[in-house]
């Protein structure tokens, strides 16, 4: 009877411990890709022109390809001409052109955000 | 089976079986936690080394070459780390921007031209350009815009300067004084001037890092245009008299105080104001403004002579601190 019983706990126990390190080992996975993706924004260009456009430049500086899904102007979401939400591959760049009506002299800030969470932000002025 | 018939002891063995089974998975759990704590480790120590890397790429653009057919220019790595220069941002003055792709590395400690890239150029174009590197970091020559036309580029040292502010170039006239407000002397346009005994003074700064001695034969020449004769003529001369002088009225004549015999000083770096009116070298007389009343333009030429202190030579310097425009109108 004891050793059913223990044969039942040593089950458990090990179901449970297998349980934690599937969760865990995501986590880490996860937090993992995170740290080894990084982008920047290396330039912002503002057009003139109808209607008016700003460009944004962004490269892949991490050793992960990043999925680009999120492009904010002054606390906006847009959608860039071409293909979206785009993957940006380790040492790659784009340029996300977004139709806006940026005036001269004010500043905006820009996010480009990724699927894994991390951004790339400045403030520009045309 | 023959262990489990025999039913003594067989407890104790079992719980021994169980305790190392459970010190196993104890230690199991304990030594994943530790290698997936490690590889997380490395994978954040890699990405910090990416950004130290990231922060210590730092270039510089120097000689950036005009009225060239393209973009002519050096970069220098003062970095600590190579850089791999990738991308040129090029604008010009209308709005048109322009991207190409370069491909230069750079390693630390290094220059490197970086010539006939970019768009054709018109030497009417005016531009500004940024080059951007793998790493991300993005870079720009010092000055804002570029004017795609040769330009002169030598300098000569001046000893004296005049800033055009407010009180640095004013006048009294007979029976007042320097205290403020004191009148900007640029345009003097008051028929009551007219014969006023006048006594001016410019404020001037030494760029010498030595004190400098101004000496008598430092005067102000007020010239005009005779249109009549299709000449020049000079309309006032007058000498340096000595510093805060007033006019005074002594003997039926009109007087200011003369320079003193060991000149005026002026430190290194600072300003003073130099007074004119004295209508010879040396003498008292103040200069008195045309008695008929003038309505003229005037090139005014502040000339200094000055030896500068302890200057073992003692050579006697001659400059021009200013060139000012005048209007004088008493009519």
């Amino acid at each position: 009877m004891a050793i059913v019983m223990g044969g039942i706990m040593m089950a458990w126990a090990m179901g449970l411990i297998g349980s934690y390190q599937g969760g865990t080992q995501i986590q880490y996975m996860l937090i993992g890709e995170r740290a080894q993706e990084a982008i920047v924004i290396e330039n912002v260009w503002f057009e003139t022109g109808t209607p008016k456009k700003i460009t944004v430049f962004a490269r892949n500086v991490g050793v992960r390809e990043a999925k680009l899904v999120s492009i904010y102007v002054g606390g906006s979401s847009y959608t860039p001409n071409g293909t979206w939400p785009y993957t940006l591959t380790v040492a790659g760049k784009v340029a996300l052109q977004i139709t806006y009506a940026w005036a001269s002299g004010e500043s905006y800030l820009i996010v480009v955000a990724t699927a894994r969470g991390n951004q790339a932000r400045g403030e520009w002025t045309p | 089976m023959n262990l489990l018939s025999k039913k003594r002891g067989v407890s104790g063995i079992i719980s021994g079986v169980f305790l190392v089974a459970v010190a196993v998975m104890v230690f199991n759990v304990l030594a994943w936690q530790f290698f997936q704590a490690d590889a997380y480790n490395r994978i954040f120590h890699e990405r910090q080394l990416r950004e130290w890397e990231r922060y210590n790429e730092r270039l510089i653009i120097l000689d950036v070459a005009v009225g060239t057919e393209r973009l002519n220019f050096t970069v220098k790595n003062y970095g600590a780390v190579s850089a791999h220069v990738v991308d040129l941002f090029f604008g010009f003055s209308n709005g048109t921007h322009l991207y190409y792709a370069l491909d230069v590395w750079i390693a630390s400690g290094t220059t490197k031209r970086i010539a006939s890239v970019g768009p054709k150029l018109l030497l009417s174009d005016v531009y500004d350009f940024k080059i951007g590197t793998e790493r991300g970091n993005v870079f720009a020559p010092a000055q804002q815009s570029i004017y795609n036309q040769l330009q002169p580029t030598g300098q000569q040292s001046v000893p004296f300067t005049l800033t055009f502010v407010t009180d640095a170039f004013q006048f009294i006239l007979y029976g007042e004084t320097w205290n403020p407000p004191v009148k900007s002397a640029w345009y003097i346009n008051n028929p009551a001037y007219k014969g006023k005994h006048i006594v001016f003074r410019v404020n001037i700064t030494n760029t010498y890092p030595s004190d400098v001695v101004l000496l008598s034969g430092c005067n102000m020449l007020l010239v005009t245009p005779d249109i009549e004769a299709s000449t020049m003529k000079i309309g006032y001369r007058m000498y340096i008299s000595n510093e805060d002088t007033t006019i005074t009225y002594e003997q039926g004549k009109y007087k200011v105080q003369p320079i003193p015999s060991q000149g005026q000083v002026i430190p290194a770096g600072k300003s003073r104001y130099v007074y004119f009116s004295q209508t010879a070298e040396n003498n008292t007389f103040a200069t008195q403004l045309d008695a008929n009343g003038e309505n003229r333009n005037y090139s005014n030429y502040v000339a200094i002579f000055y030896k500068i202190k302890n200057d073992a030579s003692g050579t006697i310097f001659g400059a021009t601190a200013a060139i000012i425009a005048m209007q004088i109108k008493t009519t």
